[in-house]
């Protein structure tokens, strides 16, 4: 009797000492906001003049599997320019949204040169990259822009000039348009 | 309740008592080691943490569309995974990490403006998970750095550990081996001498110990105690063989007067002649004790001189049968000698060897009304005799006692006689024991005791 407690005292240690190999913690440590530095927990950023970051939502199309023109939500820091939304839009979809089968019609390599917002109207211009796409590439590229832009405050349409070049649009019926408004694009948009 | 052997629990208390030293040391190296290593491993991580979070707000701040490029670098350098979380939304480009790391105890502490540290396992894995709000950016940086170096860096220390536990108890049963052998070697020559003293060789002596104190003066003491044994003893002998010499003398003159008497007890009254006959009687009793007592100092002595021969074995039991059925007047016992025993030689003392049936004679004439069967063959090498009588036997639990002297059994108790002395059965057992054979008491069939005793065959001449 006895040595079977001796044993069962050492098997119980053998276990006990080797059964978690890295110590776990079953609840979170608070760590005191003193030692933490660089000001992290301050509400504005140290050493600036009170500046804060803000996030909002934007819609920024892409395409689903369908082929369709789809808005998905982004947050972005608040203000934000017409050309960071564009700049959003040609990152691509993030690695998750391209497991669900969303795409682009813009390339990575198209670039947005400039972007600005008057009236309602935006005017964007693209990289050289853009007439390298087919006709109906561009079509198709245009109205994603047309589409995002809208969503950013563009909704009286875009006018596309490529490298500082005017570039006219060619509508599916052949007409040509120099301000592509959501209404010409929106054949494309998922209903 | 069983009792282990006194070296069996030595080694097993040495090996058992090795393997829980190492395996506490072991554990208290490892608890040490862990705490060391982990906390050192921590404190880096958390170090990263703060960094890390202090680029993405000024990321977030100056160049938000680099946040990606920011994060992936970080990831990169570090090892880590980098979740950012704004709004409840997961942004930049981490959205899957491992399970069960970012519980809703964290994120609620986190979403709180507190930092928060945790170690957790995932699938098995652990992690070091470092949370914290960046209010500024409205984010909350979560970086989580996985901690398979640290588990492998213990992982082997815990293999080394188990090892050197395994190899220490090993050395620890071999230790305890060696211990309780050479501590129980002197215990054992001394219940080997005193075996050797119980069954009667008082020259039985330990040989002198080195070990140590206690068991040099274990032995010391021992024979010292057997010496003073053995002295006191031989004194005792000396003294009754000085007290029966001094007494036969005297006996012998009475004897002499009482035979003297015998042969004139016809002018005696009946009262008279009736009390010669109880002197007599006493007389003869009290002669064969002093004989039987001599006898017995002689064998104590060592000055029993057996004269050896070689002779028939069925003829000298025919003979020492036949004068022992004369002299008690008693009807001769029924004789079975196996095939073949005719020439069969015994070497004995003759006399003794007559002495000895004699004494079975008289023995089974005083508690179980004579002999009636006595059977010979050969087993072997030995001569074997066994001698019935239609007593009512000899119980289990007497059997060995009824050899020692001066033991008288339940049978002379039931009878209330006073006739024995206590000392033939010892005296057969010591002539037969002088002569290299043996005797044993069993149940007959017939449900008497039976007297077996066994004698070598005499060697054959070369």
């Amino acid at each position: 009797m006895k040595w079977t407690r001796v044993a069962i005292v050492a098997a119980a240690a053998v276990l006990l000492s080797g059964c978690t190999l890295v110590k776990t913690n079953p609840r979170p440590i608070s760590i005191a906001p003193a030692t933490v530095p660089f000001g992290l927990l301050d509400p504005t950023i140290p050493f600036t003049n009170q500046l804060t970051v803000t996030f909002a939502e934007r819609t920024i199309y892409f395409v689903n599997p369908q082929g369709q023109l789809v808005g998905l939500r982004r947050l972005l820091p608040t203000p934000h320019t017409l050309a960071e939304v564009l700049d959003v839009m040609t990152a691509g979809p993030t690695s998750a949204e391209a497991s669900n089968g969303i795409a682009t019609y813009v390339p990575t390599v198209v670039r947005i040169n400039q972007a600005t917002l008057h009236d309602g109207v935006g005017y964007v211009d693209v990289s050289s990259v853009f007439l390298s796409l087919s006709p109906v590439g561009r079509q198709r590229a245009a109205a994603q822009i047309v589409m995002t832009a809208d969503a950013a405050g563009a909704t009286k349409g875009v006018r596309l000039t490529v490298a500082q070049q005017p570039y006219s649009a060619t509508l599916p019926n052949g007409r040509t348009v120099a301000v592509l408004t959501p209404t010409d694009v929106s054949y494309l948009v998922q209903r | 309740m069983q009792r282990r052997s006194l070296r069996l629990r030595l080694i097993l208390s040495f090996g058992f008592g090795a393997l829980v030293l190492t395996t506490v040391l072991s554990s208290t190296i490892y608890v040490g080691v862990r705490h060391v290593l982990q906390t050192e491993q921590n404190a880096t991580d958390l170090r990263q943490a703060f960094d890390t979070a202090s680029i993405i707000r000024s990321t977030l701040s100056t160049a938000p569309l680099t946040l990606n490029q920011q994060v992936s670098a970080i990831e990169k350098d570090s090892g880590s995974i980098v979740v950012l979380i704004t709004n409840g939304q997961t942004i930049g480009p981490t959205t899957t990490y491992p399970p069960y790391l970012l519980t809703p105890d964290v994120m609620t502490t986190v979403s709180g403006i507190a930092a928060v540290t945790q170690t957790k396992l995932s699938e098995g894995a652990p992690w070091y998970v470092v949370g914290i709000p960046v209010p500024a950016v409205a984010t909350q940086v979560y970086e989580l750095f996985p901690l398979t170096q640290v588990a492998n860096s213990l992982h082997s220390l815990v293999v080394l550990l188990i090892v050197a536990s395994l190899l220490a108890s090993i050395m620890g049963f071999a230790g305890g081996a060696f211990v309780s052998f050479r501590t129980v070697r002197p215990l054992r020559q001394v219940a080997e001498a005193a075996g050797r003293i119980l069954e009667g060789d008082l020259s039985a002596r330990v040989p002198e110990f080195g070990t140590g104190l206690e068991v040099s003066r274990l032995g010391s003491t021992f024979n010292a105690m057997v010496q003073q044994l053995a002295d006191r003893l031989e004194r005792d002998a000396r003294f009754a063989s000085d007290v029966t010499h001094e007494l036969r003398s005297p006996l012998t003159g009475l004897a002499m007067a009482a035979s003297m008497l015998e042969r004139e007890k016809e002018s005696l009254s009946p009262a008279g002649q009736e009390s010669l006959g109880i002197v007599v009687a006493d007389l003869t009793i009290f002669r064969n004790l002093v004989e039987d007592l001599l006898e017995m100092a002689r064998i104590d002595a060592g000055a029993a001189d057996y004269a050896l021969e070689d002779v028939r074995a069925v003829k000298l039991v025919q003979r020492c049968v036949t004068a022992s059925t004369r002299r008690l007047d008693s009807r001769e016992p029924v004789l079975s000698i196996a095939e073949g025993l005719d020439d069969v030689l015994i070497t004995v003392d003759r006399r003794r060897f007559e002495r000895v049936i004699a004494n079975l004679f008289d023995n089974a004439t005083k508690y179980a009304d004579g002999i009636t069967h006595i059977a010979m063959k050969r087993d072997g090498d030995t001569f074997v005799l066994d001698i019935d009588d239609s007593g009512a036997g000899i119980a289990v639990d007497q059997r060995d006692a009824i050899f020692e002297r001066f033991y008288r059994g339940s049978a002379a108790h039931d009878r209330g006689s006073v006739q024995g002395t206590g000392i033939g059965l010892a005296l057969v057992r010591e002539h037969l024991s002088a002569i290299g054979g043996s005797i044993e008491a069993l149940e007959a069939p017939s449900g008497g005791a039976r007297f077996r005793l066994t004698l070598p065959l005499a060697k054959e001449p070369a």
